[in-house]
This record gives structure tokens, C-alpha cells and sequence, in this order.
């Protein structure tokens, strides 16, 4: 065998190692999920929207893809959030974690003293205890393996890592609001008064044409 | 136009400024009752703020990443058998992971970084039983046992078996940044079941120490 050609071959082989070494790191390899927050609970007044922030990372060495959820028990007051897994390049700290803002919107809990329907002229007094709802956030890790073995078989796995997320509902107490009716009678008053004006100087200028 | 038409004018002016006044005090704060107005104030207040954060991250190792494996089983009515990763050696051809130091190791364990501030909690759960088809084995059949910081020919013990349920548990408990929480797991296979292949999935979940497993999976 000719200088060239061994070295060719050697090249081969070492490509080939690195290809084998590559494929099996990649198989081997696992990736990891990090969640930081420094806020776990907000107080909102009644149907107010409000945002509260958690942070993802990855301090490990291998990229991963995360997904943010939030329990069943938020689901009621949950306005938006982003569900969609996202990258988390390898090595990113907890300095440089990717924030991921959770959106709440409070709905009216406590009695109201209405007049007309739900939402007209209410007054709330708020002797109620507040009402907070509880759950957590929740970054999954979505690299799910896959099970093809054949005999028993076994258990794929997932995994992820969560913090407590609490929204107080705040009730404002608040006497029954008047302006509208205070509106409504200031219109009304306003035109029967411009046409009282008119009708004056219509019968003033009548009166002064019947005496020419 | 009489005195009668100069009553009703005054009498619209009258209503439509006390309405204009009463609609002005309905919109100022305090006047009716929702904020208090203060005045004189005589003493002062500082807003004082602190923000603490708490940050953790956790990964499975690449062979509990990759599954759970109870490999092929040729009898039935057969107890605890073994995962293929729960004891390994580096002669042991399904441990092909196990490195030259790693003699009756398990090789599923899960690390909490060191990038963490708070030491971890670890809860574990499962969907559901086991399927291969219509076909199923119950969920009280798959069992771990698990151990902080020790693995080794004994530990994580066989004999301290819990069995895997489908709301989250508290498995492991204050686990130190850094160090890792080691399993093993074990499936009994009852007597007359059907071949199959049967799978299912396993979460785990980490939280800061203390807070409680939630909801889930």
C-alpha cells in the first residue's frame, strides 16, 4: 500500500470514529430544564389584567427545548402566556435565563349590590375573605424519549420542574356610581331648557310682528 | 310667555347645575366614601423593597432520559424484575454507559446543577398503567425505590419499594445543589399476561424543598 493511500484510509477511519463518537453522544446525551422566579404571588383588584414573570435556563451542556404550563387550577383567570416550546441554548445561567410572562385577568368575585343587571350601579362592600387562586408554573423538558422495545417494554419519561404561582383577587370597596343617571338627567334637562329658549323668542318674535 | 313659563326655566336651570355639581362630587376621590382624603400629614413613609429569587435546575441522566427499559421477559407471575439500568457493571453488555469506576451502580439518576440556590424536592407520577394495546398491567406493579447521594450494590434499596401512582408524590426530598437523587425500578409481572409490549410514561418533577408536589402529571 502506497504512503497516500494509507493516510486516505486513516482518515477514513478517524472520520468514521468521529461520526460513531458524534452519534453516540448525541444518543447518550441529556438535556436539563431550569426555572427561577422571584415573584410567586401577585394581588389583583377585581377584572384587572396583571403579569408576573418567570424565567427559563439551561445551565448544562446540551441544548434543550422547554415548555411553559400553568396548573388547571389558574386556567379560570389565565389571559395569555407563551406555549410554545422554546430553545434554551446549552450553558445559559441563571443570569441569563429567558423570561416568560404569565398574564392573569380577575373576574368579578365578590357580591355586588347591583340595580340594574350585574354591572349597573353596584355598590361592593367587601366583608368577604380575599380569594386567591393557587397553582403552579411549570417548565417541561420536552425531549420525551421513545419506546420501541419489544417484550415488557417500559416507561418512557418526562421531566420538569415547577413553582408555586398564587393571584390574590382583591376586592375594592365602593359605593354605588351615579353618574349616569346624573348625565342622563343633565341631557335631558339641558334640551327641554334650549327648547323653552326657543320657544320664548318664537313667541317673542311673534308678538312683536302682530304689533307692526 | 307667563310666570308659569319662568318658573319651569328656573326650575330646569336649578336641576341641570345640582346635577352638574352632583356629578362633579360623585368623580372626586373621598367625597363619596372610596378614598379618604388626609390632609396635614405629619409623618412620612419610605417605600422599602426586596426582591429574593429563587432559582433551580435539574437534569435526568441520558439513561433515565432515554426510558425506562424492562427488557424482554419469558414467563409471566414473575416479581421485581429489574430495569436495565439498575445494576451496572462495565462488563455488563445493556450497560454499555457504565464507566470502568461504576460496579452495581444504577445509571438512572437525576442531578440538581449548581446553578441552583435552593436545594430540591423530587416528585414522581405517572399517567397511567402500563398498555400494550387493549391490554394492561396495573400501575401498582411498577415500583421504585430511590436514594439521596448513594448508589451502590444495596442502595437504592430493593427492599423499600413504593409503587409509581398517577398523582405526583414526594419521592426524594432536599437534595443539596449539586448532588444527585439515584433510582431504580422494578416491574412485577402478574401471572397470564398477555405478550406485548407494554409502555406508559413517568414524570418527574423537581420543586424548591418544602413547597409540595402540585398538581400532576
Amino acid at each position: 500500500m502506497r504512503r497516500g493511500e494509507k493516510t486516505e484510509k486513516s482518515v477514513k477511519v478517524f472520520l468514521a470514529g468521529l461520526l460513531v463518537v458524534a452519534l453516540f453522544s448525541s444518543f447518550v446525551s441529556a438535556a436539563g430544564v431550569g426555572l427561577k422566579w422571584d415573584k410567586e404571588s401577585i394581588v389583583v383588584p377585581e377584572h384587572q389584567k396583571a403579569c408576573i414573570t418567570y424565567y427559563v435556563y439551561n445551565p448544562w451542556t446540551t441544548d434543550s427545548y422547554a415548555q411553559m404550563r400553568l396548573s388547571d387550577e389558574m386556567q379560570p383567570i389565565v389571559l395569555s402566556y407563551d406555549t410554545e416550546s422554546k430553545l434554551i441554548p446549552a450553558e445559559t445561567s441563571s443570569r441569563e435565563a429567558i423570561p416568560i410572562e404569565f398574564c392573569f385577568k380577575t373576574p368579578y368575585l365578590y357580591e355586588r349590590d347591583c340595580w340594574i343587571g350585574d354591572s349597573l350601579f353596584c355598590k361592593e362592600e367587601c366583608n368577604e375573605d380575599m380569594m386567591i387562586y393557587s397553582g403552579e408554573v411549570e417548565a417541561v423538558e420536552i425531549s420525551e424519549s421513545q419506546f420501541n422495545s419489544g417484550g415488557t417494554g417500559g416507561s418512557a419519561t418526562q421531566m420538569s420542574v415547577s413553582a408555586p404561582v398564587k393571584v390574590g383577587v382583591q376586592c375594592i370597596a365602593h359605593g354605588r356610581n351615579l353618574s349616569l343617571i346624573y348625565i342622563a338627567v343633565i341631557l335631558l334637562a339641558g334640551i327641554l331648557l334650549t327648547l323653552n329658549i326657543i320657544n320664548r323668542r318664537k313667541a317673542k318674535k311673534g308678538g312683536k310682528s302682530k304689533k307692526h | 310667555m307667563g310666570k308659569g313659563g319662568n318658573w319651569y326655566t328656573i326650575l330646569l336651570v336649578v336641576i341641570l347645575v345640582a346635577s352638574i355639581i352632583l356629578l362633579i362630587l360623585e368623580n372626586i376621590p373621598g367625597i363619596t366614601g372610596d378614598v379618604s382624603l388626609t390632609g396635614y400629614l405629619t409623618e412620612g413613609s419610605t417605600y422599602s423593597n426586596v426582591s429574593i429569587s429563587y432559582f433551580l435546575a435539574i437534569q435526568m441522566s441520558p439513561n433515565l432520559t432515554a426510558g425506562i427499559d424492562f427488557g424482554t421477559v419469558y414467563s409471566t407471575n414473575f416479581l421485581d424484575q429489574n430495569a436495565s439500568k439498575n445494576w451496572c457493571n462495565p462488563f455488563n453488555s445493556s450497560c454499555a454507559n457504565a464507566s470502568s469506576t461504576d460496579f452495581n451502580v444504577t445509571l438512572y439518576y437525576v442531578n440538581v446543577s449548581t446553578d441552583s440556590n435552593t436545594n430540591v424536592d423530587f416528585c414522581v407520577g405517572s399517567t397511567g398503567p402500563l398498555t400494550a394495546g387493549t391490554d394492561t398491567i396495573e400501575l401498582g406493579n411498577e415500583t421504585y425505590s430511590t436514594n439521596v447521594t448513594l448508589t451502590n450494590l444495596t442502595q437504592p434499596s430493593e427492599g423499600s419499594q413504593t409503587a409509581l401512582t398517577t398523582s405526583y408524590v414526594t419521592a426524594a426530598t432536599n437534595i443539596s445543589i449539586g448532588d444527585a437523587d439515584y433510582w431504580r425500578f422494578f416491574l412485577d409481572i402478574p401471572g397470564g399476561q398477555p405478550a406485548g409490549s407494554y409502555n406508559n410514561l413517568v414524570w418527574f418533577r423537581g420543586v424548591q424543598t418544602g413547597n409540595g408536589c402540585g398538581s400532576g402529571p
